[in-house]
């Protein structure tokens, strides 16, 4: 019953109220007048001659009455015909077509000849042309899984007019090189439906390829997204249907990373980068080419010998970047290529290159705090220091040194440095340790040498300060042979620190030459070594073996520790000089904030930097992938003070993987125009093409849900269930039986 | 007196409220006779009562003071011998005269009419007679002139018990041998019986050479079947019920009486008996006058022979 009465209970309400006119005729026949007759044969042959005629119209009166009531329960169960039930007598009625198509990357995948977006296009081709043709007066409602807030088409009638347009738009759809939130755009039509007229017939279709992805969890378990909303989707339409577009396969490479292995970009310097590649299918790939290329220079080639099923592979590639042009701002900024070279069988190609914005800088900002200067040549505490940072010659180090004493120390803005070196220095006032503890915590890269103007109660109780501060240990006293008969020597407790990695095999001799005559004696926070918090990169040997170099982590910035000074006063180090420069160097670019990230986003995450009105106009030209320059207007952050020069830039349409390169034009004392880089690229998740089998999905979706091959004529498919409420032909039925009644009644009376 | 300020005696409903019989009566016979009546006889009661207009010449003693003292008319009353008419009344007491409409019932009408026409005859000098039947004879009065007799008949009739069915056939019969002189024989009854046996009965009177006037009592129930409600109609002389909606027998029920007063009409006529119909909510002069019409005729075929 309720599969044709929408309020079965009020029907059953009119059926019992069927009854009431009968009762009422039977406690009417209770009320009678008594009247002791004398023409009594006259009556009797009366009512012989009419017992017949008089049975029959009180029956056909009752019976109209009962049907009457019956009907009106039947009207107020607001009954429906289905599409099928109706026996193709209501096959003509109109449907709003509502098509949610997955235009995910995966959708670029092609087995077989064509994409499957291809393949979902034609279908909607194929069905707009025979809906037209069979003048069937729907109407469309288009979703994108890349859109899954708005509507491409909204109830648009399907008609002669509008068809041409429409397959126009059809034609032109492309696949985003987003993932898509197909559970997003279901979410959006069933709200759509909820908010909709409910006496609107709709049909839904679900265009998809089926990745296993997209349909998180389908197949395996109940509390898939997509799958539950299809299936709450199917209970308040006419007709559901997934139609499956993709293929089988899923043999696939992706380009997943380009990494920067050091972390600062520098300009003129050389630096190392490593491609990393996955195998997301179920072969292993052989011989994977790889080519990075930098801007307009010539690329580079590698190989990967081999990389397993869901494995990933990696090659090296080493790219030295130009120098920088001029003395001021900063260098243009370089895009980096990586992508797979012929390679066959590989189903998905828009994974197969990774984009790569190196934002080279002129040189690590570096500031060196000399704790005891002198200014004698070579005797300085920073001499040897700031030379192994920044050698003189021709040859870029990638390191821009700034040596101040501690009183500039104190004023200055920190924010301009990626490393500082605190050398020596006795105190720090209370005010710079706060702002340095803040500074590393925001990234920046701290390191101490200790020597003889420490003041150790400082460091251990303002510095230390039980294990919170930003020194990584507690200082003990000075050990060594202040005599400087006897020595130690490093020894490397952490080969494969940063710091150290250089120094292996041969070129650990480089450091067996380094005398350490005094020490500070330190003992790291024992709670943060055992939570790998710290790590002792360097010991002494002799003796008790002490700390030589700690390096700790603080915040998201690192402290280092060097429990010598690196000057000649407590070492023969600066005279070893290969090992001195290369430390100093591998811990400057160890220590250094971190640009290899910076202006790496997904697609179709926005862009956003921050303008400096003081350095360039506000007005900035955006240049998409395609090539296109957009003026784009920075803008104050909400809240900000008017006097502010620090605005936003913010851009949204990043929807195609490649290169975003916002110019920004010089203002005041800086004219000169310069590019800041953005690189979208493709979330590596969406190259995962394996699907969730069909025979599985099609029972967790139930019977409400048909799914089907997109092979399959797709939309001459009829609704299962098209509801077409008759309760208006109910009632007009119903008003013709209350006047028939009436008027019979009439007829009765009068006649009688 | 002026005729619209004398009581409606003839009106049922002022009748009813006469318990009386010989009241009643002689208010109807007054009622009759002074004019105050829609018949469309009037005057003609005058003459039939023996009375006819003065003309000069009359003898003055001759001259009904009382008609004067009521009506400013001078009438001379005729004399007996014109009008030597043996009548007999047969009253219908059966069950089925019990029936009461709105007024009352119908041998309340069919004893206040016999009494009526009984004090008329008297003022006439006729000799009435009285027979009160139902299956048979109930009581007989043999006809006669003398002052107490309407008093007898009066007091039959109050004393009658209604209680059991019509049968015209058998007691007619045995009537119409019983009733030997030849006279006017006047029959009051609601005739719910079977139309030969009526035949057979009239017949014998008329082949005896009597005169006969049917006087046809109905309810106006039994005329008209005014009824809307739900009834249940319980037989007065049967124990047949019958339960229905009046509405939807009405027109078949009125459509039988019909037929059936046609047929006893035309049965009456065909003997040439004399029919009225009397609806016991009409005044009661539509009776009177129907006797008077026929004794008109009588006296003058009288005669005329």
């Amino acid at each position: 019953m309720g599969s044709f009465l929408t309020n079965p209970a009020l029907f059953i309400g009119g059926l019992i109220a069927i009854a009431s006119p009968i009762i009422i005729h039977l406690l009417n026949k209770r009320r009678f007048k008594r009247v002791d007759w004398a023409a009594m044969d006259f009556l009797l042959e009366a009512q012989k001659l009419n017992r017949r005629k008089i049975k029959l119209e009180e029956f056909i009166l009752l019976l109209m009455r009962c049907l009457a009531m019956g009907l009106i329960g039947f009207l107020l169960a607001r009954p429906f015909f289905s599409s099928g039930g109706g026996g193709g007598l209501f096959d003509g009625a109109r449907y709003e077509r509502i098509v949610v198509l997955d235009d995910s990357l995966s959708m670029q995948a092609k087995a077989g000849g064509q994409t499957s977006m291809e393949t979902a296009k034609l279908a909607l081709e194929k069905w707009v042309n025979e809906l037209v043709g069979a003048g069937a007066d729907d109407s469309l409602t288009l979703v994108l899984s890349s859109q899954p807030g708005r509507t491409i088409y909204d109830s648009q009638p399907l008609n002669g007019n509008s068809e041409a347009e429409i397959l126009d738009d059809i034609k032109n759809l492309e696949s985003s090189d987003g993932s898509g939130d197909l559970d997003g755009a279901l979410a959006f039509v069933e709200q759509k439906i909820a908010d909709g007229d409910a006496s609107v017939n709709r049909v839904v279709y679900l265009l998809s390829d089926l990745r296993e992805r997209d349909w998180a969890g389908s197949g395996e378990s109940a509390d898939a997204g997509v799958v539950e909303r299809m299936k709450r989707i199917a209970d308040v339409v006419a007709g559901c249907f997934v139609i499956d577009v993709g293929e089988e396969g899923e043999e696939n490479l992706v380009v997943e990373e380009i990494a920067a292995i050091d972390k600062a970009l520098v300009a003129g310097v050389t630096t190392n980068f490593e491609v990393v590649v996955r195998n997301r299918g179920t072969r292993p790939a052989l011989d994977v080419k790889v080519r990075f290329a930098a801007d307009e220079s010539l690329p580079l080639d590698g190989t990967i010998d081999r990389i397993e099923p869901g494995q990933t592979g990696s090659v090296p590639f080493t790219f030295t970047f130009a120098p920088a042009i001029d003395d001021e701002g900063e260098p243009e900024p370089v895009a980096i290529r990586a992508s797979l070279a012929g390679i066959s069988g590989d189903l998905l190609d828009e994974d197969n290159t990774r984009f790569f914005p190196a934002r080279t800088v002129r040189g690590i900002q570096t500031l060196v705090v000399d704790g005891d200067p002198n200014g004698s040549f070579g005797r300085g505490e920073t001499f040897f220091l700031r030379r192994a940072l920044a050698p003189e010659g021709s040859t870029e180090s990638g390191v821009v040194v700034d040596v101040v004493d501690d009183n500039d120390f104190e004023t200055l803005d920190l924010n301009a440095y990626q490393v500082i070196y605190i050398a020596n220095l006795y105190r720090i006032s209370e005010a710079r340790v706060a702002s340095l503890e803040e500074w590393v915590r925001g990234g920046g890269g701290l390191v101490f040498t200790l020597g003889d103007q420490i003041d150790e109660e400082f460091y251990n109780q303002v510095l230390y300060r039980g294990g919170e501060g930003l020194f990584p240990a507690t200082l003990e006293r000075i050990g060594g042979d202040e005599t400087e008969e006897t020595w130690g020597y490093f020894k490397i407790e952490k080969a494969n620190h940063p710091v150290m990695q250089y120094f292996r095999e041969e070129n650990i001799k480089l450091l067996e030459g380094v005398k350490v005559f005094r020490w500070w004696e330190c003992v790291p926070n024992a709670s943060a070594l055992a939570e790998g918090r710290s790590e002792v990169v360097l010991s002494f040997t002799g003796g008790e073996q002490a700390p030589a170099m700690i390096d700790s982590k603080f915040g998201d910035g690192r402290v280092m520790v060097m429990a010598t000074p690196m000057d000649p006063d407590w070492s023969n180090w600066p005279e070893e000089a290969p090992s001195f420069i290369i430390t100093a160097q591998e811990m400057t670019r160890y220590m250094a904030r971190s640009n290899a990230k910076a202006g790496q986003i997904a697609v179709g995450q926005p862009i956003t930097h921050e303008l400096d009105l003081t350095k360039a106009k506000p007005d900035v030209t955006v240049t998409t992938p395609a090539g296109n320059p957009e003026r784009v207007p920075a803008r104050p952050p909400a809240g900000a003070s008017a006097s502010t020069t620090l605005w936003n830039i913010e851009y949204d349409d990043t929807s195609r993987r490649g290169f975003y390169k916002i110019g920004l034009e010089g203002s005041g004392d800086a004219s000169q125009e310069r590019t800041v880089l953005f690189a979208a690229n493709i979330d590596p998740g969406e190259s995962a093409l394996r699907r969730v089998p069909p025979a599985n999905l099609a029972l967790d979706l139930g019977e409400k849900v048909t799914l089907i091959d997109a092979g399959q004529p797709v939309f001459e498919l009829r609704p299962a269930e098209a509801k077409f409420e008759i309760w208006k032909p109910v009632l007009y039925v119903l008003a013709a039986l209350l006047c028939i009644e009436l008027l019979y009644g009439w007829w009765l009376g009068a006649r009688r | 007196m002026a005729a619209t300020q004398t009581p409606n005696y003839l009106d049922p409903k002022v009748l009813e409220r006469i318990k009386r019989l010989d009241v009643r009566a002689r208010h109807v016979v007054e009622g009759f006779i002074t004019g105050a009546h829609r018949s469309p006889y009037n005057g003609f009661a005058i003459e039939f009562a023996g009375h006819r207009e003065y003309s000069p010449g009359d003898e003055l003693k001759h001259i009904d003071w009382n008609v004067w003292a009521k009506t400013d008319r001078l009438y001379i009353k005729e004399y007996e011998e014109e009008t030597n008419l043996k009548s007999t009344i047969i009253v219908d007491c059966s069950k089925s005269m019990a029936y009461r409409g709105h007024a009352w019932r119908k041998f309340d009408y069919a004893a206040t009419t016999a009494a009526s026409l009984t004090h008329l005859l008297q003022r006439q000098q006729d000799s009435v007679g009285l027979v009160t039947f139902d299956t048979k004879v109930v009581a007989n009065l043999p006809p006669s002139s003398r002052p107490n007799h309407l008093k007898q008949m009066v007091d039959v009739l109050e004393k009658t018990e209604l209680d059991d069915k019509t049968d015209v056939g058998d007691v007619f019969l045995d009537l119409a041998q019983q009733i030997r002189q030849r006279g006017m024989v006047i029959l009051i009854s609601d005739f719910f019986a079977d139309l030969d046996k009526l035949r057979e009965s009239l017949q014998q009177f008329r082949l005896r050479r009597h005169e006969v006037i049917v006087m046809h009592v109905m309810d106006d129930d039994e005329i008209n079947f005014p009824f809307e409600d739900h009834t249940r109609f319980i037989g007065l002389e049967s124990i047949d019920e019958v339960h229905a909606d009046p509405r939807a027998l009405r027109k078949s029920y009125l459509k039988i009486v019909n037929e059936y007063m046609r047929k006893t009409r035309k049965l009456c006529d065909g003997l040439g008996v004399d029919y009225k119909l009397l609806n016991t909510k009409e005044p009661l002069d539509a009776a009177l006058t129907s006797y008077l019409a026929f004794r008109k005729r009588h006296t003058r075929k009288g005669r005329s022979r």
